[in-house]
């Protein structure tokens, strides 16, 4: 699909003339206003409960409904875009390496924008940033978990899917769900595993597993 | 679609004129022309229509592979990749074929692909990366269409494997494995003119 016109859900959401959607844009950049078509949620699908995920853990944190979601989705943006800002600036990649760790780096940092638009476009508050707490001191250190948090972060999306009631979350979180793949099959791939460690079809993960999984990374 | 595809019986015009409809049901009505809308219409929509459309990707892309693992002179990262992916894909053939029998739903015909020649590593992951680009921006495209959240959490499932493709792939092409922070959706028409090369004829 070399050059198809770009008509992302994203892209229609941002050309989208509605006076809310011009509202959010004079707020934020353009990726974080594009999501502002959260706001016309077309469509329920599961109700709203106060779990995400599948268990409670934590929704009290990260709120509810689809900003709470959004929340959940950005607290761990949060961590990866801090994850790639110290590998780099730790000095210890080198190559090809680097210039991943930079490139994604900043993705994840546009997810970080576009998320916190989201979450307050949507009536919410959003989440703390969690304090990193993250082992850089070798370049093979950095790459597994490299490898661990892209992996985590694309089941933590592909876990989410079905409890998202906007179509527009929806359409939104699939946009960042694939890009934490493609992160997540280079990475792979670098250290010698399968493209899909899970095969053909990738498994999720709840918000109690991801918590869990993330914990190690995260101070206090 | 152009007139060709209302006239004739099995060109690949007509076949994708199936596509098409299917298309129409994943962006909404207009995408099709009338008469060929009047004719195959009783193919069905909804989410049968979703999956069958899914399902002809899949086997475009599965045939794709089973060609592509053969090619000669390919480096033994770039042919592990191939029959990693070729596997991939032929359990997403398998699952959705499945998925329509359990349905009771007549799978949509098997598309007669024709693939330019493969002449080398660069043209096998070009179009390689082509396929994977065109199924992230299908499955994205038609996810959020889904009507069941079976379906949405199979197509979530079956998506990432497809970007997973991608990013590998152009990895090992020494593209960019993710161009863009958000990767995009495509229409039902965007589809099918991206995958129209690579369909000789239907059954």
């Amino acid at each position: 699909m070399p050059e198809a016109p770009n008509t992302s859900a994203l892209e229609e959401l941002r050309s989208d003339p509605s006076s809310r959607k011009r509202f959010l844009r004079a707020l934020g950049g353009g990726a974080a206003v594009s999501l502002a078509g959260a706001l016309a949620a077309c469509g329920g699908k599961k109700p709203a409960g106060n779990q995400i995920g599948g268990a409670g853990v934590a929704s009290a944190q990260f709120g509810q409904g689809d900003a709470g979601i959004v929340n959940y989705a950005l607290y761990l943006e949060y961590l990866e875009a801090d994850f790639y800002r110290l590998a780099v600036a730790s000095g210890n990649l080198r190559g090809r390496a680097l210039g991943l760790a930079k490139r994604f780096g900043v993705e994840e940092q546009d997810h970080v924008v576009t998320l916190e638009g989201t979450v307050k476009a949507l009536g919410g508050t959003p989440a703390a940033r969690p304090k990193p707490a993250f082992t850089l001191s070798s370049p093979s250190l950095i790459l597994t978990t490299m490898n661990q948090l892209e992996s985590i972060g694309a089941a933590a999306y592909l876990g989410q899917l079905d409890r998202i009631k906007s179509k527009q979350v929806l359409a939104a979180a699939l946009s960042i769900h694939s890009v934490e793949a493609r992160h997540s099959a280079v990475i792979s791939t670098m250290l010698g595993q399968p493209i899909s460690p899970d095969g053909a079809f990738a498994r999720p993960l709840t918000s109690v597993d991801v918590t869990a999984q993330i914990r190690p990374f995260v101070a206090g | 679609m152009d007139a060709q595809a209302e006239t004739r019986g099995t060109t690949r015009a007509a076949f994708l004129a199936r596509v098409a409809l299917v298309t129409g049901a994943l962006c909404g009505a207009g995408a099709v022309a009338p008469l060929v809308e009047r004719t195959l219409a009783a193919t069905g929509g909804g989410d049968e229509a979703i999956l069958g459309f899914a399902l002809t990707l899949e086997r475009i892309e599965a045939a794709f592979y089973a060609k592509a693992v053969a090619v000669r002179g390919l480096s033994p990262a770039v042919k592990k990749a191939l029959q990693e992916i070729s596997a991939h894909e032929a359990a997403h053939v398998k699952q959705l074929t499945q998925t329509l029998q359990q349905l009771g739903a007549s799978a949509p015909p098997a598309p007669k692909t024709s693939f330019p020649a493969l002449a080398g590593e660069a043209a096998v992951l070009g179009l390689a990366i082509t396929l994977e680009e065109t199924g992230v921006g299908a499955y994205n495209g038609a996810a959020p269409r889904l009507q069941s959240d079976d379906y949405l959490d199979a197509f979530g499932s079956i998506v990432q494997v497809e970007a997973r493709h991608a990013g590998a792939l152009r990895e090992l092409a020494g593209r960019n494995p993710a161009p863009a922070a958000f990767d995009r959706a495509f229409t039902g028409p965007q589809v099918l003119r991206a995958v129209r090369p690579f369909v000789r004829s239907g059954p």
